[in-house]
């Protein structure tokens, strides 16, 4: 039979597919077939498992997948995958499904330089006649088409393995195997074929650096029962990389040693990049439930392995705990961190290459003389306690106040002050005085001025600058962009606001003031040491970006090239991908394990 | 496409014949290759499908479609006002006047008047304004706008105009035009540069006509008379008394010099770069342009019908500006680009838009190409064809070039050659590039063309 066009994907579907075996043994753990020089292994549930989830009839019948499902590539693609189904005699879902019901796991082995993909499959019998009409297919349609015959058919020890370019393929009774590298392949079977102690001694599951992830898992496992987070049982993969053999082979030096060359990298990652210099291994797991999806990465941690200049990141002893999250109307994202940034700035020599310490030496000299000649680094950073947030929210502009053209969203960085008393007066004096030189420079420049003002209200006070209306302006509409910005310092008791915004920064003030625990809507009583929250709200992500609707698609046209109707369409694209997705969270603990939490809720269809 | 007049020096050149409307003929035919020549001049090239069906016109009302706004499909162009406006709006909401650069490109690149944005861009350089010393990108935008306006209409009206544009008002320092110390930046440009040329004018002439400009001023970003500024003393301006800073421009607009002045100009620019025109070859354009009192567009169609342009001995005699390059090379190809990374690459050979290096503007000519530049040039086109985002006619580069040639190197050879080249390439070169080419298949062989040609000195010619 001549198959027209059909891409290299389904083919290679058509590989997967094309297993059989002819020996006999026990069901034997993936983990036990692989050997001990894998550096990164995973394991993931059947196909059935994700092709049966909820969230994909929404996928199914969202404006994106619509719009995508009838593109021109997309059309092209479902015109390779009917040619195949009808080759095959049944729908590639069924074939993925029926694979892999008794799960499957990918490995990338260093010793060979390759890749390996194991799918069990329950049904033996369906997989030897299943692969028996794929071959014949794929050598009809080669012969038809007077092409050479793609698939190479060998014996390897009793074995048929068939080889398409420089893969292989073969079957361990219900297992199929397909890697990308011969000899990998060999090792594998040669370790199947001896079945007992010499394959146990050389594989995987009996490396200590499986052990380790196992254990790692485990411990994630128990903390997330504690936790009362997504059950073990709704797992759908796990994995997990020796980073230990990666830093050895000298691979990925910048994760995963020397100094750091990105200041933003050091601020949100450096604890992170900490752990990778001397964790032996990062497991990760994937969780699927009916309303989200959730990864977690863990690995094993010790709090002196940040030394003495990440106790910014880590706090001293690795006791840095961080504040729950502060919300306001309109939160698109909420971030809440323990940052010592006073002694990250003043330790930066430890922390950073010299190409970055130039850098910062220059920002400091500039920014001390902005702050009125006080000290950046030590007075006006050191002014603030580790525990720090930060918020970002859309804005709402009412009808009798200019309307930028680009409407930027608010945000806000909220902390605790050292000394109160002292500092209150001591920001007052350098907000004044910013404000002051943004007037002289904005003056220069022609752009609108800032009118200053103050707002005491008992212990509260709240200073602010907010742009004057151009006089001769015709429109309140398509201000320019400054008029998203009225700065403001509000002094909440021993808090501190700093605030892109009036609204934003008397929103968080009386925040602050409510009783602590109904501060702390988005936290959960836990023991364990948090050190980053980050929260993302899908709905004001696309209401802001909604907001700026005609500002994307013109600088989609100018970026991409796009005709304004091509331009409309990638940004109806992107805009409703992101109404799928209410809410997404990121959290980072440290104990003995380092773990790394995100969660994407889906949005009520 | 070679006229028996090609080899002619202008100074032997009868202008009666010179400004003829040109006719074709069996020697010198109205084809795909004279009309490439006329759309290199006249916009920014045009595609093998426009060359095809312009040259399957009557000449005389190909060039109508070119010049004349009636000629013009209404429809599309209010389509495309519509988009530019929209984009004209997010990037002045960035305040980054850079941003505004990709506007105009976009315009340029998309416009169904491509000859109204090249005489926009002969009046930005004319007119010089920049964008460093400005700091408003509202006021830039302002000004383009009103050269636009008038750049194929009543020269006097853009003249006008200009002296009271705040843009360049505050470039040329009009701003601190005060009675007690006249500035004469702006009285001096106004007749040296945009409407008399140097020897046309004296000293005093400066004086007498800076003290005329006194008390104009820009606040809050428009003109404003403060008439306790003005200089309300008697005036003379080549001889004349004048009073008030609009008589003066006008007594300036009557002179004699000004039509051969601007004709000069869009000799310069349409036809040849150099020599300069002897004045009895202009004679017949400046009396036709005061006849017309001041009005362009009679003048740029005869320009651009002229047997001296369409005969042949024009072709090759200008150097494209960067603008004319890129914006004429994806014109070809019907393509479309990155215009932030376009404007960049743009910059760096030379012509950053709305930054002007100087009151003077862009020399142009052989200031275009030396060294240095020539290889940015060829850099840029071959950044342009390598570029994610560029696509022609909305598909890949080499999807577009298959539809229109055997995809042989021979083949796209020959249809680059037509598209690209105001000359035909000598033989030998060919046969270069053809070795250079030899052996190379599949996706990358338009491109590595592309990128070849565009190294070649003929590349920069129009």
């Amino acid at each position: 039979m001549l198959l027209p066009s059909v891409p290299r994907w389904a083919l290679f579907s058509l590989a997967i597919c094309a297993a059989t075996s002819s020996c006999n043994g026990q069901e034997r753990e993936f983990s036990s077939l692989l050997p001990d020089s894998t550096v990164a292994y995973v394991e993931l549930a059947p196909a059935e498992k994700l092709l049966g989830h909820p969230m994909r009839e929404k996928l199914q019948r969202s404006e994106a997948f619509l719009k995508l499902w009838r593109s021109p590539e997309v059309l092209k693609m479902r015109g390779g995958m009917t040619v195949a189904e009808l080759a095959l005699g049944d729908s590639l879902e069924n074939v993925a499904s029926k694979l892999t019901d008794g799960g499957m796991a990918i490995g990338v082995d260093r010793k060979h330089n390759g890749a390996v993909l194991l799918a069990r499959s329950t049904d033996r019998e369906w997989l030897e006649s299943y692969l028996e009409r794929i071959v014949k297919l794929a050598q009809d349609d080669a012969k038809a088409k007077g092409n050479e015959n793609t698939f190479k058919e060998t014996d390897y020890r009793g074995l048929t393995v068939y080889k398409i370019g420089e893969a292989i393929f073969t079957s361990l009774d219900e297992i199929l195997l397909v890697t990308n590298q011969q000899e990998l392949g060999k090792a594998i079977v040669d370790g199947y074929l001896a079945g007992g102690e010499v394959g146990q001694s050389q594989s995987l599951s009996a490396s200590t650096q499986f052990q380790l992830a196992a254990e790692s898992r485990q411990r994630a496992r128990d903390n997330q029962s504690a936790g009362g987070e997504l059950a073990a049982s709704q797992e759908i993969g796990w994995g997990f990389i020796d980073i230990a053999a990666l830093r050895d082979a000298g691979l990925a030096q910048d994760l995963l040693g020397g100094q750091a060359k990105d200041f933003a990298a050091e601020l949100i990652l450096g604890g992170l990049l900490a752990n990778l210099h001397h964790t032996p291994v990062v497991t990760a797991s994937l969780k699927l439930e009916e309303q989200s999806i959730a990864l977690e990465l863990s690995s094993p941690h010790d709090s002196s392995w940040g030394g003495e200049e990440r106790d910014f990141f880590f706090g001293t002893n690795g006791r840095g705990q961080t504040l729950p999250t502060l919300n306001s109307e309109e939160t698109v994202a909420s971030l809440s961190a323990y940052r010592d940034l006073s002694q990250m700035w003043l330790r930066a020599g430890d922390l950073f290459n010299e190409q970055v310490n130039d850098q910062l030496a220059q920002a400091d000299s500039t920014l001390t003389t902005l702050f009125s000649g006080r000290d950046f680094g030590e007075e006006i950073l050191g002014a603030l306690h580790p525990e720090l947030r930060l918020v970002v929210a859309r804005q709402v502009f009412d009808g009798d106040q200019p309307t930028p053209a680009i409407r930027l969203p608010s945000f806000a960085l909220v902390g605790q002050l050292r000394e109160p008393t002292l500092m209150r007066s001591e920001l007052k004096r350098i907000f004044q005085s910013l404000i002051g030189f943004l007037n002289i420079v904005g003056a220069m420049e022609g752009q609108p001025q800032l009118d200053q003002n103050m707002e005491t209200d008992g212990d509260q006070q709240l200073l602010t600058a907010t742009y004057v209306r151009e006089i001769d302006r015709q429109s309140d509409a398509n201000a320019p962009i400054q008029f998203n910005f009225s700065p403001s310092v509000a002094f909440v008791g021993d808090s501190v606001i700093i605030s892109s915004t009036i609204p934003l920064a008397k929103q968080l003030a009386k925040q602050l003031q409510l009783p602590a625990d109904s501060a702390a809507t988005n936290s959960k009583p836990s023991t364990k040491i948090t050190n980053t929250i980050l929260q993302v709200s899908g709905t004001a992500l696309l209401q802001t970006l909604t907001d700026n609707l005609d500002q994307l698609i013109a600088q989609n046209m100018l970026e991409e090239g796009h005709s304004k109707d091509e331009a409309e369409a990638e940004i109806g694209m992107l805009l409703s991908i992101i109404t799928l997705f209410k809410d997404a969270s990121l959290q980072l603990e440290f104990d003995t394990q380092a773990r790394l939490s995100a969660q994407l809720n889906f949005a009520d269809q | 496409m070679q006229s028996t007049d090609s080899s002619k020096p202008l100074t032997d050149i009868d202008p009666g014949w010179a400004w003829e409307p040109w006719q074709p003929s069996a020697q010198e035919p109205w084809d795909e290759r004279r009309a490439a020549l006329l759309f290199r001049r006249a916009g920014f090239c045009a595609s093998a499908t426009q060359l095809k069906d312009a040259s399957k016109l009557p000449v005389s009302k190909a060039i109508d479609q070119l010049c004349t706004e009636s000629a013009i499909d209404r429809a599309a162009m209010d389509t495309f006002e519509a988009e530019s406006e929209v984009l004209g709006s997010a990037v002045r909401a960035t305040g980054d006047a850079k941003q505004l650069t990709t506007w105009w490109l976009h315009r340029m690149l998309m416009s169904p008047r491509p000859l109204l944005e090249k005489m926009t861009l002969l009046w930005h350089g004319h007119f010089a304004t920049g964008a460093e010393k400005v700091l408003d990108l509202e006021l830039m935008y302002q000004q383009n706008q009103l050269l636009r306006t008038h750049a194929m209409g009543d020269f006097r009206a853009m003249t006008h105009g200009i002296s009271k544009d705040p843009a360049m008002l505050i470039y040329l320092d009009s701003v601190s035009n005060r009675k007690a110390h006249a500035n004469e930046n702006f009285a001096r440009e106004l007749m040296e540069l945009f409407c008399l040329g140097e020897g046309n004018y004296t000293e005093t002439d400066v004086q007498q006509l800076a003290r005329c400009f006194t008390g104009w001023e820009i606040r809050r970003r428009q003109f404003r008379f403060n008439s306790y500024q003005h200089d309300t003393g008697i005036k003379t301006l080549f001889g004349q008394k004048v009073e008030s800073g609009e008589a003066a421009v006008d007594l300036v607009l009557d002179h004699p010099q000004l039509p051969y002045f601007v004709v000069g100009k869009l000799f310069r620019f349409f036809v040849c770069d150099e020599p300069a025109p002897p004045r009895a070859l202009l004679e017949p354009l400046a009396r036709q342009f005061a006849a017309e009192k001041l009005h362009l567009a009679g003048v740029v169609r005869t320009l651009l019908h002229s047997r001296l342009l369409l005969s042949g001995w024009s072709a090759g005699r200008k150097i494209r500006s960067p603008v004319e390059l890129a914006i004429g090379f994806l014109r070809t190809m019907e393509g479309t680009t990155n215009m932030h990374v376009l404007s960049d690459r743009l910059r760096e050979v030379g012509q950053a838009l709305f930054y002007p290096p100087n009151v003077k503007g862009w020399d142009g000519g052989r200031a275009w190409v030396n060294s240095s530049t020539l290889v940015g040039r060829a850099n840029l086109i071959h950044q342009v064809v390598r570029h994610e985002n560029t696509r022609c006619a909305g598909s890949d580069l080499d999807q577009y070039v298959k539809i229109h040639s055997d995809g042989s190197p021979e083949g796209l050879l020959d249809w680059f050659t037509k598209l690209f080249f105001a000359l035909p390439l000598d033989e030998r070169r060919r046969a270069q590039l053809l070795v250079a080419m030899s052996g190379k298949t599949g996706s990358q062989t338009s491109r590595e063309l592309l990128s070849l040609l565009a190294a070649l000195p003929q590349f920069q010619l129009a």
